[in-house]
């Protein structure tokens, strides 16, 4: 990836996240090999300042999984992650914290993400409280500001509302602001509109894109929907079973998808015009166990175009018409 | 032709302990044999009431006037013991969740054989057997898998495993409440397909609940869009998509992002539902109307029919025909 190192605001280099399964006490005294998920199995990206990078893929492929280890709320197992030329896969545990302020997540689940018995205010300006910024007055002002800003208004009344008594789209506004309230540089939104309604997804999009060139932010978008994808991410990365199998402009993945699994999950997306009729390639059956990965590509099982090849050797992430992609063929070693 | 169903001035209002809630409120349309409409809205517009209220499995506090006639019976007017023979023979429902609304505890052949011997008391085994192997054949899993239990399946599949158990008994028709919602893309596909092919081979009826109208266009002929309970638009799928006539169809279909479309412009329908406790007087769409007229705010439209379609609007129709030219060509 030949981007020049002094925009970029996040690099992940060769990142693994292995996750131990448990095995009965008597094939463990026999120390068998526990087996293990392969949740990211070494993946590598950047993210420059003020960009979208939007990660996609089905379900069990590990864009959460990546998320949530970028920020450290799962430990890597092997692998760099440098956030402002800052190694912070190795930061301990206090460091971590101070430096969170500059790198915060939106979760998918708005009705999972509040705390039921705190008031919205509070939750907004707790972030605040915990990394000692400001006195209480100044931090009730910033959150005023903050919900005005998110469209959450008159902001004085929903200070002191209670989750339950928002609407999804609402609370959505709140996991919003509290991402933002520390003004971070780096914020990883995980399927933050995945749970919502259409009319109510286009408009927590619109203004994730507002705060988004409001405060010069830079985001991890992880979605599996592709249409969402398109009207935020300046570059799209596509995952597949722990892999990154595409990278490549958005413009350029929409115009010609270049992976057979990008192409399947581009015709898997419903048009909303019943004129078309395209012709579609359904993917056989579900995504393999990452326990038991797949020989050669991953993708093989379910490819239309696999041939012998891709059984045996696993395809490298190599560029092609100045874009990554990991397939045999575009492999032209 | 008699419709297979038809649904005429349907109102539903919930009783709670803060007032009434008028959730679905005098609406009617029919479906034909072997038709598919797409009954379509946000969150809360009424749509899973009405779809529930068919099969009468609304909760005790709701309040059901109007009729539903499937084949010329009045589903409201015969008793729980018949209405239980209807359901799952007659018309079958398959719900949103795949994750809770199978039995945790029941194998998947133990689900079968309640539904066949609940309708079929004196059925033997091996015919029981035989229809829940067929049926699950026909979405695509294996019979062998019928000795499983509901947590050995994967999201996609127990969703195909509620489509084989609502079409087991050969229903005349299905009513799917958002059935691809809580699914991936591919995975959404795959059962869209399912319901494609059932459509065609089975010669069956259906209502698809959804508030995707990608998932819409794959699917139906005809679409019923409701919002705050009133029905705002009826009409087949192609004109509908093509030129909507009400001003919230036209608002709901530019907020969909588009794969295909080359434009990255994020459009959305402004405000939020309004509460259906104390829903607006008038016309409930118009507080987020961008075509609002002082009779919108006064007076329930009425229901009128522009081009073979049906639109509840006061943009068409009414007294106040003589600026029907200018706003319309405003709205197309």
């Amino acid at each position: 990836m030949q981007v020049s190192t002094k925009q970029v605001l996040l690099s992940v280099e060769n990142l693994k996240k292995y996750f131990p399964l448990k095995i009965p006490w008597t094939q463990a005294l026999l120390k068998r090999e526990r087996p293990t998920v392969k949740a990211i199995d070494d993946i590598s990206f950047n993210i420059k300042k003020g960009e979208t990078l939007g990660l996609v893929g089905e379900s069990g492929s590990g864009k959460t999984t990546t998320g949530r280890v970028i920020i450290r709320l799962i430990e890597p197992t092997s692998g760099r992650i440098l956030f402002d030329k800052k190694d912070i896969s190795k930061l301990s545990k206090e460091n971590l914290r101070r430096a969170r302020k500059d790198f915060q997540m939106i979760f998918q689940d708005p009705m999972a993400s509040l705390n039921p018995y705190m008031r919205i205010g509070k939750t907004v300006s707790h972030p605040l409280e915990i990394h000692k910024i400001g006195t209480p007055a100044e931090r009730k002002e910033k959150v005023l500001s903050l919900f005005e800003k998110v469209n959450l208004i008159p902001a004085k009344e929903f200070f002191n509302r209670f989750p339950r008594q928002l609407s999804g789209g609402q609370r959505q506004r709140v996991v919003i602001a509290r991402a933002v309230v520390t003004n971070p540089k780096f914020i990883v939104a995980d399927e933050a509109t995945a749970m919502l309604d259409v009319s109510v997804r286009s408009q927590i999009l619109k203004l994730m894109i507002d705060i988004k060139e409001d405060l010069g932010l830079t985001y991890l978008f992880i979605t599996h929907d592709l249409a969402s994808a398109k009207y935020i991410c300046d570059r799209i990365a596509v995952m597949y079973l722990g892999k990154i199998v595409e990278i490549a402009k958005t413009s350029d993945l929409f115009k010609e998808p270049l992976h057979p699994y990008t192409r399947i999950l581009m015709g898997a997306v419903p048009i909303p015009d019943p004129k078309l009729k395209r012709s579609k390639i359904i993917p056989k059956g579900e995504i393999p166990s990452p326990i038991n990965v797949p020989s050669g590509c991953r993708f093989h099982t379910r490819c239309p175009y696999a041939t012998k090849i891709c059984s045996e050797e696993e395809p490298e992430l190599v560029e092609h018409q100045g874009r990554l992609v990991a397939c045999h063929l575009f492999d032209k070693k | 032709m008699m419709a297979l169903l038809e649904i005429k001035n349907l109102s539903i209002d919930y009783l709670t302990r803060n007032g009434t809630v008028k959730a679905v409120d005098d609406i009617s349309f029919s479906v034909e044999a072997r038709d598919s409409i797409g009954l379509v809205g946000e969150s809360g517009c009424g749509k899973s009431t009405t779809g529930t209220a068919i099969l009468g499995l609304l909760p005790p506090n709701a309040r059901v006037s109007g009729s539903i006639l499937f084949k010329g019976r009045d589903l409201l007017k015969i008793s729980n013991e018949e209405l239980r023979k209807v359901r799952g023979k007659d018309i079958s429902m398959i719900f949103q969740d795949p994750m809770t609304s199978l039995d945790p505890i029941m194998r998947i052949r133990d689900h079968f054989f309640e539904l066949l011997r609940a309708h079929y008391p004196k059925m033997d085994e091996n015919e029981m057997k035989k229809i829940s192997s067929e049926a699950l054949k026909s979405v695509g899993i294996e019979p062998s898998r019928l000795n499983n239990y509901p947590f050995e399946f994967s999201g996609g599949m127990r969703q195909r495993t509620m489509i084989a158990l609502a079409i087991a008994l050969q229903p005349s028709m299905l009513i799917a409440d958002e059935p691809t919602t809580s699914l991936d893309v591919v995975i959404q596909e795959q059962i869209l397909e399912v319901l494609r092919d059932l459509k065609k081979t089975k010669n069956m009826s259906m209502v698809l609940i959804t508030h995707d109208l990608g998932v819409v266009a794959e699917l139906v002929n005809k679409v019923v869009v409701m919002y705050a309970g009133h029905l705002a638009e009826s009409g087949d799928v192609y004109s509908i998509y093509e030129k909507p006539l009400h001003p919230y169809t036209k608002a709901l279909l530019e907020s969909i992002p588009n794969v295909k479309l080359e434009d990255r412009e994020l459009r959305y329908i402004p405000g939020s539902l309004p509460d259906l406790k104390n829903p607006p007087k008038g016309c409930r769409y118009w507080p987020r109307c961008p075509y609002v007229k002082d009779i919108c705010k006064r007076e329930t439209p009425p229901t009128v029919e522009v081009d073979g379609r049906k639109v509840k609007c006061w943009l068409y129709g009414g007294e106040i025909n003589a600026g029907i030219d200018k706003t319309s060509s405003a709205v197309s």
